[in-house]
């Protein structure tokens, strides 16, 4: 992996945002409104459940949180895609590791701007929310970690079955979270989906996000172990894959 | 000396219901440092799979391509090649300055901003220097990915069908520019057209290409001496 085509890739990126202006807006629209949504909640919810209010505030930075980071990283490669430029970004000696570095270094880079700005936010409508700060941001890096894993993924699915599955780019993600149990314990699933719940990369850091809120004890080691779990296998997996579209054709299509 | 060579190589594809069919079938060339060397076939015929084959976007399922005496998608060889299409495309929001920009930035060119320079006067681009790639017409569009694979100073230059949709002045201009930069440059250039005037203008060798196999690899002025051009010549290839 070679430093300077990341950096190329990064100042492209970088050009690409500040030239469209409302790249930024899309990026920032739906956190920043859905944070307002549950803080206004979480006001209102004093008056008869202030665990409650919290609970879905708190789960709601992390949703978000976890959908910037990785729909950022896809979305990128999906305008590669659409523009047709994916080949010339290819074809100018950027391997297929250094392109998706570089996609979670600007993905990352973004969503924990967006974290910044929800947390802000959060603590003007909850001043305790500054009590479990410390917590919170433990929990994000480990969503932060299993997001970008997850973009690894999809980024390999997208490159070997080809542009008209683009849409798991932005669909994916909503499916991982149900499946996490967002906002209720995993228990509350009939057990198959309980099973299926339990390998979900965010199950365990929604349940501790819940823990943090309502004042329970916390234990960082399962999310910890299932976000690096889920990242360290994603690699190995995105290569197969982008060797798979190399031999079956589908990388010289994609644009 | 050949800077490319293609051996037994073969791409096997499946198509709509499901049959499986060669794109290219037990191919064998070899391309000369320095040489413009067309490669020529009907729609379908097999050109693009083995063009892709070549810039190691596509793995043969068998024999074996050689670029620069590495395999063919070896990321020190990535850095000599420079490749670029009459439908080549970029992301919209960006300036003909950004992307000969990371064209620099990718490939580490010393003195960016002058050899930006230099292409961007070479192909009379600085006036749309600043303007978004969209807003650029289709001659501007052509000459832009021109000046793309040349930022690094290539060794090897891909040109897919460079003059497709230009007016018959531009295209003229074009072929002066890729004959310009053989001739500067010393590079090894593999073309595609469907134009055969061009590839007449153009290439030194041809290889054609039907169904797969290649059926002949010539050079310009031998297929001259048996056909009054190339057009003659494509026709009574594709009949067989």
């Amino acid at each position: 992996m070679r430093p300077y085509k990341i950096v190329a890739m990064l100042y492209r990126d970088s050009l690409i945002i500040r030239r469209s202006k409302w790249r930024v807006f899309e990026i920032l629209y739906f956190p920043l409104t859905s944070v307002l949504v549950w803080g206004f909640f979480s006001v209102y919810s004093k008056t008869f459940s202030v665990e409650a209010g919290l609970v879905l505030l708190a789960i709601n930075i992390f949703w978000n949180f976890a959908y910037v980071g990785q729909s950022t990283a896809n979305l990128q490669m999906m305008e590669d895609i659409w523009s047709g430029s994916l080949k010339a970004i290819l074809l100018s000696g950027v391997t297929e590791v250094e392109y998706v570095v570089s996609r979670l270094v600007t993905a990352a880079v973004t969503s924990l701007a967006v974290l910044a700005l929800m947390i802000g936010i959060a603590l003007i409508f909850v001043p305790e929310f500054s009590d479990v700060l410390g917590s919170v941001v433990f929990l994000s890096l480990f969503t932060l970690v299993s997001s970008l894993a997850l973009a690894i993924i999809i980024t390999g699915m997208i490159v070997t079955l080809g542009k008209s599955y683009g849409f798991i780019a932005w669909t994916a993600l909503q499916a991982f979270i149900f499946l996490s149990a967002p906002f209720f314990p995993k228990e509350t699933f009939p057990w198959p989906v309980r099973v299926v719940s339990e390998f979900m990369p965010f199950t365990h850091i929604f349940e501790q996000a819940r823990y943090v809120v309502v004042g329970s004890p916390v234990f960082f080691g399962k999310p910890a172990l299932s976000s690096l779990a889920y990242f360290v296998v994603a690699w190995p997996l995105y290569i197969y894959l982008f060797r798979r579209a190399r031999k079956s054709g589908m990388l010289a299509k994609l644009g | 000396m050949a800077i490319i060579e293609v051996s037994g190589v073969s791409k096997r594809f499946r198509d709509a219901a499901g049959r499986g069919f060669y794109a290219v079938n037990d191919a064998s060339l070899s391309i000369n440092e320095g040489e413009i060397f067309a490669i020529l076939g009907p729609n379908g015929a097999g050109k693009s799979t083995l063009v892709n084959m070549m810039l190691g976007l596509l793995l043969p399922d068998k024999g074996t391509i050689s670029v620069m005496g590495e395999r063919a998608g070896n990321q020190e060889v990535m850095e000599k090649i420079g490749y670029a299409s009459g439908d080549e495309r970029f992301h919209w929001s960006l300036t003909c300055g950004d992307i000969l920009g990371f064209a620099g930035m990718a490939y580490t060119v010393n003195n960016r901003a002058r050899r930006i320079g230099e292409l961007l006067d070479f192909f009379g681009l600085r006036g749309v220097r600043d303007s978004k790639f969209d807003a650029l017409s289709t001659g501007e569009k052509a000459k832009l990915a021109l000046a793309y694979s040349l930022v690094a100073d290539p060794r090897i230059l891909f040109l897919d069908e460079p003059t497709l949709g230009l007016d018959p002045d531009i295209s003229i201009k074009v072929r002066k520019e890729i004959k310009a930069i053989r001739e500067r440059r010393g590079a090894t250039i593999v073309l595609t057209s469907h134009y055969m005037r061009e590839v007449e203008y153009l290439a030194d060798r041809v290889a054609f290409i039907n169904r797969g196999r290649i059926m002949e690899v010539s050079s310009v002025a031998g297929i001259r001496k048996h056909y009054p051009d190339l057009e003659n010549y494509f026709v009574e290839m594709v009949k067989g």
